[in-house]
């Protein structure tokens, strides 16, 4: 079912580009393949929002208590939940990526000459979904509007994030904070590797870095939440 | 010779439990005030009260997942303020409704899961799933699915969790609701057993504090207002409560 909605995501937006005829960077890319890495990043976000939902489930039924009151931090488990969803979400990505190149024809380099920036673009993308997801679920576990928050959090992340088109097309002011933002960074490295086999060691690596430091402010958030739960007495509340 | 540091400072390592003017507020209401109670390593304290008497948010501070306001609580030697995680590996529990599962995974896939949560091994956490499962009567529903088990099935289940690993503590929150009399017994006999650990038994079922207490405390409006021994009279026992709920 995954790999059949995936197929379907990306068909849309073969068919927007055949339709509409459009090309991105200043014409010198199809719009179809410059779209296909953000495609594929943003199959984590479905990760995320499998965890969540998971995540609130648990809450209700009473086994978040319950996974709470074990001797693991609560940081651990979180991190650990999510980071099984969003790697599956990584997989896929490679699956979008692949469908892109050799089902819809895609101009995209997927040999070794672009493995290096897919590795660490995929690799940044995935510390910054993990982190996402743990700071959902430090909100679903202190106001338990996790859910709600993922959901938002869906439709905004395509359009800052320079997924389905460069941040060069939003106002100035918004584009000077989504170019610092971790998922862009990671999208920006992916697509330079698949369209052009080019990778960049300094924006790679800051990447890489502004990516890793989501991680533990994450989960310091979701302690923060847990703590704050456990003085309310609403950890086993939903 | 015992350190500075050391847990055990000031406790005996044969009393399992120890709170000591616990209070505990939620908004206004004071739902536990200035409780202390103790349960010494072997025994089985029975916790009754009222509805509302803060039963169950005294077990909730003592398996971590609700912070008291003042006092302090020790589990096994461990201060819960300086050392949750190691009271949180110290106690396991039964709170009391059957929900709290995998739906979708086995009842032995989940005992497994939460045996591993619990520090156990992959192989010990499977060996005493499948022993439990078979002391509990579950063997033949061992790889059904949780979600397709009976209100007692779950309430036979928890109960084979907690006692899962070797935590020297447990507390149960009305662990034999829907259970029928086999397994009320099996339960009685699995506390009668366990005579090397702690065990805060929260119970309405007042036979049952009868037969398997070495005492019970009486709990009403967040204060405890009696302690009783094992031997006390069923019919006692069911007077004290009534008095203390009207």
């Amino acid at each position: 079912m995954d790999i059949v909605g995936l197929l379907c995501g990306v068909s849309l937006f073969f068919f927007i580009a055949r339709y509409t005829g459009a090309r991105a960077e200043s014409g010198r890319v199809d719009f179809f393949a410059f779209a296909v890495p953000g495609i594929a990043i943003l199959r984590m976000q479905f990760g995320v929002l499998r965890s969540i939902a998971s995540l609130d489930r648990e809450q209700a039924s009473g086994t978040l208590e319950l996974l709470f009151a074990a001797p693991s931090r609560p940081s651990t488990l979180i991190s650990g939940s999510a980071m099984y969803e969003v790697l599956r979400g990584a997989f896929l990505a490679v699956v979008v990526l692949a469908a892109g190149r050799w089902i819809f024809g895609a101009r995209l380099t997927l040999g070794p000459r672009a493995w290096a920036g897919l590795v660490i673009g995929l690799i940044a993308a995935t510390l910054f979904f993990v982190a996402l997801s743990n700071a959902t679920a430090g909100v679903l576990i202190a106001f338990k509007y996790g859910v709600p928050l993922a959901n938002l959090l869906g439709l905004i992340l395509p359009i800052v994030s320079g997924a389905y088109f460069s941040t060069t097309a939003l106002p100035e002011t918004l584009r000077h904070v989504t170019e610092i933002v971790p998922l862009t960074l990671a999208i920006n490295v992916t697509r330079d590797a698949v369209l052009s086999a080019h990778f960049a060691w300094g924006e790679s690596l800051f990447a890489l870095l502004a990516a890793s430091l989501c991680i533990p402010v994450s989960m310091y958030l979701v302690e923060l939440a847990v703590r704050r739960s456990r003085r309310l007495g609403t950890l086993g509340q939903y | 010779m015992l350190n500075a540091e050391s847990p055990y400072l000031g406790q005996s390592p044969a009393v399992g439990l120890t709170l000591d003017h616990v209070s505990k507020k939620f908004r206004s209401l004071a739902v536990l005030s200035d409780v202390s109670l103790s349960v010494a390593m072997g025994e089985v304290v029975s916790l009754v009260g009222p509805n509302g008497s803060g039963k169950t948010t005294l077990l909730r501070i003592i398996i971590g997942t609700v912070t008291p306001d003042s006092g302090s609580v020790h589990v096994a030697g461990f201060d819960i303020r300086k050392h949750p995680a190691e009271v949180r590996a110290s106690v396991s529990c039964v709170l009391g409704d059957e929900h709290g599962w995998y739906w979708r995974l086995s009842g032995r896939d989940n005992l497994i899961f939460f045996g591993r949560l619990r520090g156990l091994s992959s192989s010990d956490a499977a060996t005493n799933a499948d022993h439990y499962l078979e002391k509990y009567g579950l063997s033949k529903s061992a790889t059904q699915r949780v979600g397709e088990y009976s209100t007692g099935m779950r309430g036979r289940l928890a109960i084979a969790r907690a006692m899962l690993s070797t935590n020297p503590v447990i507390v149960l929150d009305e662990p034999t609701r829907g259970l029928d009399p086999g397994a009320n017994d099996l339960f009685i006999e699995s506390l009668a057993a366990s005579s090397d650990r702690a065990i805060l038994l929260v119970t309405h079922d007042l036979e049952i504090v009868a037969r398997i207490s070495t005492r019970s405390v009486l709990l009403s409006s967040g204060h405890v207002v009696a302690e009783l021994p094992g031997d006390t009279d069923l019919a006692v026992l069911s007077d004290c409560l009534k008095a203390v709920s009207a």
